[in-house]
């Protein structure tokens, strides 16, 4: 959601009032922190690949037009920002099950609902990484189908077919997932 | 299953099946226990995702942020474009020496500074030596050549397809 003032905000900024832009760090930290993450699955490295798209975002904040959303213009450059890190990974340590899914329990730490996150996060892996972040950032909820093509710089019916082909795909690893493990018990 | 089908469910979790065709699944939802299935899947999918929790920073992320505002000024490096007119650059300076090389323009002004610079007491102070000068141009030209395809491939195609790569 965008800020209230926030084209003033940006025109603040623009003259160099770094107060001003604290308040748009603040505002988007959160979401610009969660899709560095989901592309590089590290914590340490999303972190420093957020605040290098920050400053990306304010030493070229002259070039926003006001086209698109000032929130899509800073999620794109987050989204370049983090695959330009991920060219640089070495190794990847962690798994993409313990990471790249990140839920949240409350209330329902049941042996059934741990099983199906894990499923599903079996079956994410299955996909290639554009479609799991196309699904991932479909699902946060945040964003609409619009928002999501233009954070990847792709056209609509192609983050929709892929959203959709991903979401297809999922349900059917799940299908067989859940067939196998009801075979083993 | 029918891929029509698929989406027809996904549309009728994110509530956008107008009603009529709502209805219409949802008669067939009653009949196909295969469907209702399926249907479950899509919604296991929608209710795990939707748990997405939205990530938080280190709490002096805010702060690291400003503080390098100035102090981590990001060079413009090599963009394509600067990388695309390097390497034309290269190429032109490339074909001029070529050019000026094939119609023995260096080769004549070599030997003439030779004829004028060279005094008798210093051809005797100075050891004889040869140097074929269109051998050391012809592989300066080679060399500049290398450099300028090795430009081309880091900062044009390099990044031309791993962006490919990268939208599959």
């Amino acid at each position: 959601m965008s800020l209230p003032n926030e084209p003033q905000l940006i025109d603040r900024v623009r003259t160099g009032d770094k107060q001003a832009y604290r308040m748009l760090v603040d505002h988007y930290k959160s979401y610009a922190f969660t899709i560095a993450l989901k592309i590089l699955n590290q914590r340490g490295e999303a972190e420093e690949a957020a605040q290098d798209a920050f400053i990306k975002a304010y030493q070229y904040l002259h070039t926003f037009k006001g086209d698109s959303k000032f929130s899509t213009w800073l999620y794109r450059i987050v989204f370049n920002t983090a695959v330009s890190y991920k060219r640089k990974q070495k190794v990847v340590f962690t798994e993409i099950e313990s990471r790249t899914l990140s839920l949240t329990h409350e209330g329902e730490h049941t042996l059934e609902q741990e099983d199906k996150h894990r499923y599903v996060a079996k079956a994410l892996k299955q996909l290639n990484e554009a479609d799991q972040l196309a699904v991932q950032l479909f699902y946060l909820q945040e964003f609409s189908l619009e928002e999501v093509a233009g954070i990847m710089q792709q056209p609509v019916n192609t983050v929709k077919v892929r959203i959709h082909r991903a979401r297809q795909r999922l349900a059917n690893e799940l299908t067989l997932l859940l067939k196998k493990e009801a075979l083993t018990l | 299953m029918n891929s029509s089908l698929d989406e027809k469910m996904m549309d009728y979790l994110d509530g956008l099946l107008p009603a009529e065709e709502r209805a219409q699944l949802e008669r067939e939802l009653l009949t196909s226990p295969r469907l209702r299935e399926r249907l479950e899947m899509f919604r296991l999918l929608a209710q795990t995702f939707s748990k997405q929790s939205v990530q938080q920073p280190s709490k002096d992320f805010t702060e690291s942020v400003l503080s390098d505002l100035n102090r981590k000024r990001l060079s413009a490096g090599f963009s394509p474009r600067n990388g695309f007119l390097l390497f034309v650059g290269v190429v032109v300076a490339v074909l001029v020496v070529s050019f000026f090389l094939g119609n023995g323009f260096y080769g004549d002004q070599l030997n003439i500074a030779t004829k004028e610079l060279a005094l008798p007491q210093l051809k005797q102070s100075i050891p004889a030596f040869n140097v074929n000068s269109n051998l050391i141009i012809n592989g300066i030209l080679i060399v500049a050549s290398a450099i300028s395809f090795v430009v081309l491939d880091r900062t044009v195609l390099k990044p031309l397809f791993q962006k490919r790569m990268h939208q599959f």
